[in-house]
């Protein structure tokens, strides 16, 4: 089906939210909780889904709303729709410290592999699906866990990332090392993999964890510089009641063994 | 554009994602098509490309893609037909020196690219598409794996719920008889705090007696002991500690009938009965918690693990009455006189619970003996419910916590802790009767039982 094309700005630098402008009749859905503000003549409409196919029955809608609910969103998703005459703006903000992402998903042959959670908002029409990662190493050493996120579509999309961001289009061939959990988006084509550090001394002492992760183009990606899982470790360890845990990701075993089979980065 | 080398007339275009250099980061859509000398030919944009030596992998997110890549080493002019290794003449409208990467990526197209496929590529395109199956089934086996760890608790719960009895054997046939004894110390030390205990005097010499005939050649080493007792019972600890109750000395006519007792309550040590039911009960509460964790609180895997007992229990009691003939037939002694005994014990149940069920106004006397049955070995409780047998193994131990009041409650048949006495009896008049045909004489037991009866009666 044909996506909404939407105008978008982005505002702010480093706590970002990024707002929308609707033609009449467009309409552009939203991660529940992230509208920050509209204008007059938007309506808002909450949808089982992610109301990517308002025709696909019954089961359809209970599929993807079951698919949602593993990747962590919600069961709903919000739909926000210019009933209006003349343009209408709704914005939608990031809900913690980083970039706001936008990425026309007809630019880059229709599909975006994210980290789940990194959801922020889209035109309406961009399906919101479920990718999962099937290597069981990049999986469970990957530092993004076993779930991550799919949007499908030929509009835009936007998605959030956690300190600076880092877009970053890799040629044939050309190889990145990143350190896990650093990951947030990437193109289909980009072979996601891990590689082990090469030495027990940098393993055990190095900080880095066992692996790293590897992107491997053609294709763009996307990294984030401070994944929210690191700085929500650093705040805990400096606040005065912690209990001292250090958990940092990709620490000896990945983020923390059981949450990091499932939990990916975010926990 | 002219077609020198031509397409192979069975050869599909296959739609893909095309990157190199030059080209948008992103890559745009292309064409390709296989060529009849083997090589690749890409439109993508407004322009054809052309590859030389394709190279064949899986590749991109899960492997769900094939990516035929080649590197442009040499210029090279848009339809030019010369033979790759030439220098070419011409760059303009050239490719762009550098990695060419083209991705096949659904499933249609990927089928059409291995259809139209040169023979040299074939094979590494058919593993290559394969390689997606292979992600996914490893993926599959890997989470199975982790399932089953997962799992492996209530696996070997289930397991052990139906194999207990040859697993608790297996385990109880590694406890030496040393160790048992080391139980049956704490047993007689937990007794002793409950009641007095006799270890000399006529009536623990016949209990001697009559008990070493019993158990002639056992490892164990035994200890007898009287407790100054009235109700009917007897027990026996692991390891050989051997306790009468005054009450049941008081009620056997004869030496025979203190056999008959003494040869049931030896053979639940000799079996090993309250071993086998401690193993049981402990490998079942720690695979329970185990499975179920601490947070199921102690009362369900309490309650669960106490069925199983009680289960066992049923079965030991058989066993050791058959047990318990067998040796007084080895040692000699009467048989009959278990026979009577047993008569002697099921009356008294049916009169007291009579008496009882009367009383208090529930139930029938039939009704009141299944209950005592059932009744969990009191040793300090006044009630004489506690048969022989009902307080076999090491229960004493845990007899002051035994709940007195749930047990007035008539249970089902197969939660009570021992067979029907009628049941029993009637097994047992019917081995006794087949041992008795062969006409067999038995010398009776040379204990002066008047004496002893004497001796107990002063208590």
């Amino acid at each position: 089906m044909a996506m909404d094309v939407v105008d978008y700005e982005i505002f702010g630098h480093e706590m970002q939210y990024v707002e929308v402008e609707l033609d009449p009749g467009e309409a552009a859905v939203g991660e529940a909780g992230a509208m920050m503000y509209m204008q007059d003549g938007i309506q808002m409409d909450t949808v089982f889904g992610d109301g990517s196919a308002p025709t696909g029955g019954l089961f359809g809608k209970l599929l993807g709303a079951g698919k949602r609910l593993v990747t962590g969103e919600g069961l709903f998703t919000t739909i926000f729709v210019n009933d209006g005459a003349g343009k209408r703006r709704v914005a939608f903000a990031a809900p913690y410290p980083g970039k706001i992402v936008p990425v026309n998903l007809g630019e880059i042959g229709g599909t975006l592999i994210c980290q789940k959670d990194a959801f922020l908002c889209a035109a309406k029409g961009v399906s919101l699906g479920i990718a999962f990662q099937k290597k069981l190493g990049v999986g469970f050493f990957g530092g993004e866990g076993f779930v991550m996120q799919k949007l499908d579509g030929d509009g835009m999309a936007f998605v959030h990332a956690g300190g600076t961001l880092m877009e970053r289009t890799l040629a044939p061939g050309e190889r990145l090392r990143v350190d896990t959990g650093c990951v947030v988006a990437f193109q289909p084509t980009v072979d996601f993999d891990i590689q082990y550090v090469g030495k027990i001394k940098s393993a055990i002492f190095g900080g880095e964890g066992l692996f790293f992760a590897t992107l491997s183009g053609p294709g763009k990606v996307w990294l984030q510089s401070l994944p929210l899982s690191r700085l929500a470790n650093r705040i805990v360890m400096s606040a005065p009641v912690a209990g001292g845990r250090s958990a940092e990701q990709g620490s000896l075993l990945g983020a923390g063994m059981l949450g990091g089979l499932l939990g990916g980065d975010d926990d | 554009m002219s077609d020198v080398t031509g397409s192979l007339p069975s050869s599909p275009a296959f739609g893909g994602r095309f990157f190199g250099p030059s080209l948008p980061g992103a890559g745009i859509a292309g064409e390709g098509v296989w060529c009849a000398d083997g090589s690749l030919r890409v439109r993508a944009g407004e322009r054809e490309y052309r590859a030389g030596a394709v190279r064949v992998a899986a590749s991109g997110f899960n492997a769900e893609r094939v990516r035929l890549s080649w590197g442009a080493e040499f210029p090279r002019g848009e339809g030019d037909a010369a033979d790759r290794g030439g220098v070419a003449d011409s760059v303009s409208g050239g490719e762009a020196v550098g990695e060419y990467a083209f991705f096949v990526e659904s499933a249609v197209d990927r089928a059409a690219c291995a259809a139209g496929a040169p023979a040299v590529h074939a094979a590494a395109l058919r593993g290559a598409i394969g390689a997606v199956t292979r992600v996914d089934r490893r993926f599959r086996l890997g989470w199975g794996v982790i399932a089953g760890v997962l799992l492996l608790p209530f696996i070997a719960l289930i397991f052990f719920a139906f194999h207990a009895d040859p697993l608790a054997r297996w385990v109880v046939g590694h406890i030496p008889p040393a160790e048992e004894a080391v139980l049956g110390d704490m047993t007689l030390e937990q007794t002793r705090v409950q009641m007095r205990l006799l270890d000399h005097g006529p009536a623990v010499d016949a209990v001697r007696q009559i008990g070493d005939k019993l158990v002639a050649g056992s490892p164990h080493h035994y200890r007898w002991f009287v407790a100054e007792r009235p109700e009917l019972n007897a027990f026996a600890a692991p390891g050989g500690v051997v306790v009468v109750f005054s009450g049941l000395i008081r009620a056997a006519k004869t030496p025979e009938e203190l056999a008959g007792v003494l040869a049931h309550e030896v053979s639940h040590a000799e079996l090993r009965h309250s071993l086998l039911a401690m193993t049981k009960s402990l490998g079942l509460r720690a695979l329970l918690s185990l499975a179920v964790g601490d947070l199921a609180g102690a009362r369900v895997t309490d309650a669960l693990s106490q069925l199983g007992d009680l289960k066992y229990s049923r079965d030991a009691e058989r066993e050791a009455d058959a047990e318990g003939l067998r040796r007084l037939l080895a040692a000699g002694i009467d048989p009959r006189g278990m026979v009577g005994i047993f008569e002697t014990l099921a009356r008294d149940e049916a009169g007291e619970s009579a008496a009882r069920g009367s009383a208090r106004g529930e139930g029938t006397a039939a009704d009141a003996a299944q209950e005592k049955t059932s009744a969990r070995p009191s040793a300090d409780s006044a009630d004489p419910a506690d048969r022989v047998g009902a307080a076999d193994s090491a229960k004493p131990a845990t007899a002051g916590n035994a709940p007195t009041t749930s047990a007035r409650v008539r249970p089902p048949a197969f939660l009570s802790t021992h067979p029907p006495t009628e049941e029993r009896l009637a097994t047992l008049r019917e081995a006794v009767a087949a041992s008795q045909s062969a006409g067999r004489r038995y010398a009776p037991l040379a204990i002066d039982w008047a004496a002893v009866q004497r001796a107990v009666a002063k208590d």
